[in-house]
């Protein structure tokens, strides 16, 4: 492909990002527009984040460096990406809805490489004081409330369906019956802002507990009204035993003050005079 | 000609030790084949080579596609770029000879061969720009929700809206589940939403494959995760660099490509053993015909 041609044809393939050529009449000058948007890290939907751009002459956008979103606090910094809407200046939408904008277009620079950014391709033309639109919906940064059960061999961990603090209103109880040959068995008891989970262990006929900690975590994945409010995972292996109502501690929502920035790259087409 | 992007893998259960030699990959009798890129997979550094279309070997020795940095170790590369490219007649193979330095089996070791098949104008559809267009950069998202720890699921869609035609031309798929405060969800959506035995085979909307069996999702979609293995991994350290699609596949207005996904992780690994809601995104270009 000539790139001294005014022609430009964008079914060519293979086409390097170089490789647009700037009309005869016409210069194109590099131009960097960095931007920062506040959106809050809970998992919220905030729409009409602009980035304006000057009003001179045209910027056209070749690339887009997104730096890592947001850190997810819970499980040691674990990157934690979110879901995002572009709109042209001219109100174009450049996306199918909310994407997920981990990979191309976001979080570049994560673990130390793409921090050059993402192409464009074709590149967005935008209108003089245009804004380039950006609905923007972070994953919350907070963590679920949990609890842990170590009563011996074996470990089971609890955790609140509904994430963020909301889960601290969650307990759970393990009942030892006392009585011979009781099935495994769960109940949700609401006492106000209180969930409570009381799951019943099996017993044998000599009264002794029979549900291992993978009976339990079977029993509430497997019980809608039990795994929509809590979840299990086993995390050690052994029989389970008698635990008095607990809460579900260490639920936290997500940062209402996270900073995006960012940067568009581009060029800015001026007219020779 | 219609170029149309192809993948033919090798797939070997178990190499033993001392290798595997002459071992054919049979091309396909629709068109000829123009390779332009080669990977391994479960293979490390015990090496590869293959024939060219003229049955001499490419190499003189067992080579492979990974990279040293002094100190660090051996790291995978996304392959090996075969320039320029090597056209395959009809229905011809593929004959590797596959090495095994370990002393022990190697198992499910693979071979990727990246290229075009080269079909004559009009023996496939081959839709393509009109005379006239304008070209506007996007990206469609498919999410596949569930996706188990082992099985198959079929047919899963990318329907391009029907305002303009849609030029892809790289994809990126990804485990991942969004977390509300308030809302349900659990940190199983994101601690535990981990896959490595996932593969993919693209199809056109009459069903015509891409490839001759399922390829890695990393080497089709250049995934953030299953995360870079590194040093003796299968894995290289390019994350977020998405999977490039050459030629770009286009798909007209109101149409549809088609994946299946297979997956085939262990059960009683704890670390990949739940179902993952895999988000897949393509991008490229609007083409609206004017």
């Amino acid at each position: 492909m000539n790139i001294q041609s005014d022609c430009y044809d964008p079914s060519l393939l293979f086409k390097p990002q170089w490789a647009y050529p700037t009309p005869a009449g016409f210069r194109d000058e590099m131009y960097l527009i960095p931007f920062q948007f506040q959106v809050p890290a809970t998992g919220q939907l905030v729409q009409g984040l602009t980035v304006q751009m000057d009003d001179d002459v045209p910027f056209f956008l070749r690339a887009i460096v997104f730096p890592q979103i947001a850190d997810f606090a819970f499980g040691g910094g674990i990157d934690s990406p979110g879901l995002v809407r572009v709109y042209d200046s001219r109100g174009n939408p450049l996306t199918d809805g909310l994407i997920l904008f981990l990979g191309a277009w976001g979080e570049s620079g994560f673990q130390g490489v793409n921090a050059w950014g993402f192409p464009f391709e074709p590149e967005v033309p935008c209108d003089p004081g245009g804004n380039l639109r950006f609905d923007i919906q972070l994953q919350s940064t907070g963590s679920p409330a949990q609890f842990t059960f170590t009563p011996g061999p074996g470990s089971i961990q609890f955790f609140a369906q509904l994430f963020g603090a909301v889960g601290n209103n969650v307990t759970i109880q393990l009942i030892n019956p006392g009585a011979p040959n009781v099935p495994l068995s769960g109940a949700v008891v609401i006492a106000g802002a209180i969930v409570h989970v009381q799951i019943t262990l099996a017993t044998n006929g000599a009264s002794v507990i029979t549900s291992t900690f993978a009976n339990v975590a079977a029993l509430i994945a497997s019980t809608p009204a039990l795994s929509a409010v809590i979840g299990a995972i086993v995390l050690a292996a052994g029989t389970a035993s008698a635990l008095a109502q607990t809460p579900l501690a260490g639920g936290t929502n997500g940062s209402t003050g996270n900073i995006l920035q960012g940067t568009l790259i581009g060029v800015k087409r001026w007219r020779n005079c | 000609m219609v170029e149309r992007h192809h993948d033919y893998s090798l797939t070997i259960p178990v190499v033993p030790p001392g290798g595997m030699f002459d071992v054919p990959l049979q091309l396909d009798t629709d068109a000829p084949f123009a390779l332009r890129l080669v990977r391994s997979r479960n293979l490390g550094i015990s090496g590869f080579r293959f024939q060219t279309p003229t049955k001499n070997w490419q190499s003189s020795q067992l080579r492979t596609d990974l990279f040293q940095i002094l100190g660090r170790g051996v790291f995978p590369s996304r392959g090996l770029p075969v320039y320029p490219q090597m056209v395959y007649p009809i229905g011809s193979q593929i004959v590797c000879d596959i090495g095994n330095g370990t002393g022990e089996n190697l198992t499910n070791v693979k071979l990727l061969f990246r290229g075009s098949k080269l079909f004559q104008d009009g023996s496939i559809p081959g839709p393509t720009y009109p005379p006239s267009f304008a070209p506007l950069t996007f990206a469609y998202q498919t999410v596949v929700k569930q996706v188990p720890v082992v099985g198959t699921l079929f047919d899963n869609q990318l329907h391009i809206i029907n305002d303009a035609d849609f030029a892809m031309r790289c994809a990126v798929a990804d485990a991942w589940g969004l977390l509300v405060d308030g809302a349900p969800g659990s940190i199983n959506s994101i601690l535990f939403q981990q896959f490595s035995e996932v593969y993919v085979t693209l199809r056109d909307e009459s069903r015509k494959a891409y490839s001759n069996e399922p390829i890695h999702i990393n080497d089709l979609f250049g995934t953030t995760t299953p995360f870079s293995t590194g040093n003796g991994g299968n894995d290289d350290q390019v994350l977020y660099t998405p999977g490039l699609f050459t030629p770009e596949i286009y798909i007209p207005r109101d149409h549809s490509l088609y994946f299946d996904i297979v997956r085939n992780d262990n059960p009683a690994d704890p670390s990949v053993n739940m179902p993952v809601d895999l988000w897949f995104r393509f991008h490229g270009s609007k083409v609206f015909k004017q």
